[in-house]
């Protein structure tokens, strides 16, 4: 066995020293570190990889609280409360002021949007229904079980700094649309004792 | 290239070579996939209990009341503090260094729910200068206790 004075070598110190030969240089990257890298990377984005597909849209001045027994967001209609604006799937159909001093706990532009936008929830999800009765395979599958109030499932998501009347106003004229249940959103906040805090209230 | 050395032997050394080419291609679209489809902010979303005008199931005919409904558990959210009433005793939790006493509030619902586990929801009453997000800290605190948020409101005048 050879006997190399100590010190730092590289792993492939004897192909780098062949230089000195005739023989063509040979440089090796060491890919080994990258392989690594990239393996963390890739693991760490597919636990952040959002599963439901459900994603919202969150306006610049809307912060949203943050929670940690949390369900998965499901697809309705949302009514965003900004501190500036009121939307309906970026509709805007009311500004924040007139929503706040408004003495009517109805907001009939509010209202009416939500109630249009929620029959036609109603009629689409009506007629997946019937489709879905016909439909031979979904019922093989076990797929025919559809939640009747699904299209009424309201989610609002509204900044952390809005006041608890402006909101109830807000949800007074959801109720009147016809809609509910009502659903918050809020940031899903980690526990640092337990990170598997998915609440499951239904 | 990768590769193995299969250690000392006669001449020169054979080696086993990794072809790691096709895995760093498939690492980088990968990473390219999902840092582009990444979702850095989690929106979830909290569930209400009933509430003042949640609409009532048509299909079901017959109202059975939930298991304790006789015992009152109401949480009041106030500009100052909470108060709790548990039955008859009323237990006021008032701000400390001006933030809201969450860890009373969530020992107080923890210890009722150990003493009435059938007791489904906390009934809350909160005032109306109170801000969003400490109406879903207390909500969040009642869902930890393992009871569902009820909002009680009064009507518009």
């Amino acid at each position: 066995m050879a006997i190399f004075r100590p010190g730092q070598r590289h792993r492939y110190h004897n192909i780098l020293k062949r230089r000195a030969s005739k023989r063509g240089v040979t440089a090796i990257l060491s890919l080994t570190a990258m392989v690594d890298m990239f393996t963390v990377l890739v693991i760490f984005l597919l636990q952040n990889y959002n599963t439901t597909g459900e994603i919202l849209y969150i306006p610049k001045e809307v912060t949203l609280p943050k929670a940690n027994r949390v369900s998965d967001l499901k697809p309705s209609l949302v009514v965003t409360v900004s501190s500036k604006e009121v939307l309906i799937d970026r509709t805007v159909v009311a500004t924040f002021d007139e929503v706040k001093a408004a003495t009517n706990w109805v907001i009939p532009n509010l209202r009416d949007q939500a109630r249009v936008i929620l029959e036609k929830a109603k009629a689409d999800q009506d007629a997946k229904i019937q489709n879905r009765l016909r439909n031979i395979v979904d019922k093989t599958l076990g797929n025919e079980e559809l939640d009747p109030n699904a299209w009424r499932k309201v989610t609002i998501q509204a900044d952390k700094a809005i006041d608890y009347l402006t909101l109830k106003k807000i949800m007074y004229s959801v109720y009147e649309a016809g809609g509910g249940p009502i659903n918050f959103a809020v940031a899903k906040e980690y526990e640092k004792n337990d990170a598997t805090t998915d609440a499951k209230t239904q | 290239m990768a590769q193995i050395s299969s250690g000392g032997g006669r001449g020169r050394d054979p080696n086993v070579e990794l072809n790691l080419v096709p895995v760093i291609d498939l690492m980088s679209v990968l990473i390219t996939f999902l840092l582009l489809s990444a979702v850095w902010t989690q929106v979830s979303m909290i569930q209400l209990g009933a509430s003042f005008a949640s609409p009532r199931d048509l299909e079901q005919k017959e109202l059975k009341p939930p298991p304790n409904e006789d015992l009152v558990l109401k949480l009041d959210i106030r500009a100052n503090g909470y108060i709790l009433y548990i039955g008859k005793e009323v237990r006021t939790l008032p701000m400390i260094n001006g933030a809201y006493d969450v860890a009373s509030l969530s020992a107080d619902l923890a210890k009722v729910k150990q003493m009435y586990p059938q007791k489904g929801g906390v009934k809350m009453a909160i005032s109306d200068e109170i801000q969003y997000e400490h109406v879903v800290a207390a909500m969040d605190i009642g869902l930890k206790a393992g009871f569902s948020p009820e909002l009680l409101t009064g009507g518009p005048n």
